[in-house]
């Protein structure tokens, strides 16, 4: 599930938001997240950028077959960190845990995942991973406004 | 002379396996007193799920048991309710199911391939540890696992959960540029796949011949994947809709996985079982490939499910080459059915062996009650046989570490999916 926000993408740098989890449940943040960016008008505050969206169901190491096409990603992901419900959280790559050695494909996870493409040196350049802390509702207004001036300053480096 | 330990084991998460299992083994004077696979995923209750829903639903619902083999569940599904509709289906509805086969056999395989087994046999806690070393062959495998899961796309619109399936075919026919671009990437994929057979049988695999029953689909003309008679190498030959005529399952206390015996006994499915029975099916450039090697089958080392595992991706290959080779988009990407009531099998080999399905449906085509019997469930009984011999043939006497590493390199071989077999892995050794 691919949508460009840009129509001519060839010329400027490919940067990616993806949301992952499952469609369902307390883990859909990740889509939802997607969802409410793609609402915003990104591609008009950042014309030198072609930002693509792209929801996908817990991809496991298909994760960095959707990430070796960007020049620069962003991917949002619901988290349980112990912090109030809705809460939203930068990460860089090496600040996650990859749970080393707990590597089932259906366990296999973001962290997994991109500890695996950095040993690969598959990565792009520039990523962040957001955490959006889980709750028993939809995604809340208030992290809405935390994500979207957390991703702004993101492309706005990018 | 070595001291007999009392041992105690208890790896509680066993790792680079599908689900959640763990692996309990206690030795009492140098002897095995107690080994279990426990299996601790809850039960899924799909069974249950299906009860009163309409057959239109049971092909989307049934993917949901597995991220990893989804066309399986569906094929079996979708035969066993054209069975009860008495529906016949078209030759391309037969192609392109085997072609959708073909791409989740080139998915799952690879992935075991690459990121599951091979840390085990190159001597890596994972796959993130051997990719600082072997980035190529980590490279490959993601490669390969790409290319199944983009002829999975063809025919299912996505890879996980795919939803292209209905009784009497697909809702959609791919467009015929689609199928050569794909046929395109399929060719130039070959040379690394014959190099991965080889490459593969040169390993330093464990040798350990043992005695045990395959068990897999077989077809008169052709490698099965969706039709064919079940059939032992102990002289079993069987419609599918005599499966519990033979084969018995059982609820064993440790695990949330129903146990199953052929006449009592275990036995083995997957792709060593398949590549034992029907070696002689298999396309003659794959048999030349293998041949270059020392390798042969049938083989009674159980270790050599590594080698079969790649013998089958360069079948599923070279077959999804023949089937891209003579696409042609249909007038229609099914047939129609009309509900009736009765009573429907259907039998097809996922990656990890033969997947049994029987439905019993309504004059409305609603499930009145249905019967699941996943590959891991009944390799579950051969697994806890493995262990135990594997690890007294090994010497109980060794440190837990190894006893434990040994135990869990077996337990991967056979490529479990405990998420599908609960109705199932973490290691706990126990010496006293």
């Amino acid at each position: 599930m691919v949508r460009s926000a840009h129509p001519t993408p060839m010329s400027h740098k490919s940067i990616l938001i993806l949301g992952v989890g499952s469609p369902f449940g307390a883990d859909r943040l990740g889509w939802q997240a997607v969802a409410a960016l793609e609402r915003q008008s990104l591609a008009a505050q950042f014309p030198d950028l072609d930002i693509r969206f792209e929801q996908s169901d817990r991809p496991g190491s298909r994760l960095l077959t959707l990430l070796g096409q960007a020049d620069a990603a962003i991917i949002i992901d619901a988290m349980r960190a112990g912090l109030p419900a809705g809460s939203v959280r930068r990460f860089a790559v090496d600040e996650l845990d990859a749970e080393s050695g707990l590597m089932s494909t259906h366990g296999f996870g973001v962290a997994d995942a991109l500890a695996l493409g950095q040993a690969l040196g598959g990565l792009p350049g520039e990523m962040v991973v957001v955490g959006i802390e889980m709750g028993e509702g939809e995604l809340a207004v208030e992290s809405q406004a935390a994500l979207l001036e957390l991703v702004q300053g993101e492309l706005g480096r990018m | 002379m070595s001291e007999r330990r009392d041992i105690s084991i208890n790896v509680p998460v066993l790792a680079r396996v599908e689900g959640e299992g763990a692996m309990e083994l206690e030795v009492r004077d140098g002897h095995i007193t107690d080994l279990k696979l426990r299996i601790f995923e809850p039960p899924r209750l799909f069974e249950k799920f299906l009860e009163g829903r309409s057959y239109t639903e049971v092909p989307d619902i049934v993917a949901r048991i597995c991220g990893i083999c989804p066309v399986a569940y569906q094929m079996s599904a979708a035969h066993a309710i054209e069975m009860v509709f008495g529906a016949k289906t078209t030759p391309w509805v037969r192609e392109m199911r085997r072609l959708f086969y073909c791409g989740e056999w080139i998915e799952s395989h690879a992935l075991h391939i690459h990121l599951l087994a091979l840390p085990d046999f190159l001597g890596y806690e994972s796959a993130i540890a051997m990719a600082a070393d072997h980035p190529e062959e980590v490279k490959r495998g993601l490669r390969l696992q790409e290319l199944g899961n983009s002829l999975v796309r063809l025919l299912g619109a996505r890879s996980v959960h795919p939803i292209g399936v209905r009784a009497g075919g697909f809702f959609h026919a791919p467009r015929a540029e689609q199928m050569r671009a794909k046929l395109e990437e399929c060719r130039a994929a070959l040379p690394e796949v014959e190099a991965l057979v080889r490459w593969v049988a040169a390993l330093d695999l464990p040798d350990d011949p043992q005695t045990f029953t395959s068990v897999a689909l077989r077809h008169p003309e052709e490698y099965a994947f969706n039709e064919g008679r079940i059939v032992s190498d102990d002289g079993l030959d069987i419609d599918i809709s005599e499966f519990h005529q033979h084969f018995q399952e059982s609820h064993i206390p440790h695990a949330n996985a129903l146990h199953c015996h052929l006449h009592g006994k275990p036995y083995l499915v997957g792709p060593l079982a398949r590549v034992n029975l029907n070696y002689a099916q298999l396309p003659e450039a794959v048999r030349v490939n293998l041949e270059q090697t020392p390798a042969h089958f049938p083989s009674n080392n159980m270790f050599h499910s590594a080698l079969a595992r790649a013998v089958e991706l360069h079948f599923a290959l070279l077959e999804a080459i023949r089937i891209l080779e003579g696409y042609a988009v249909p007038d229609t990407p099914y047939v129609e059915v009309t509900p009736r009531a009765g009573v429907g099998y259907g039998c097809t080999e996922a990656p990890r062996g033969i997947l049994w399905h029987r439905y019993e449906l309504d004059d409305q085509g609603r499930v009145m009650q249905a019967t699941i019997v996943p590959p891991t469930s009944q390799n579950q009984a051969r697994i806890e046989e493995d262990l135990r011999r594997s690890l007294e043939a090994m010497g109980l006497d060794k440190p837990d570490d190894e006893i434990r590493l040994r135990g869990e390199t077996v337990i991967r071989n056979y490529d479990p999916c405990i998420s599908c077999a609960t109705h199932f892995l973490k290691v706990s050794i126990k010496r006293e």
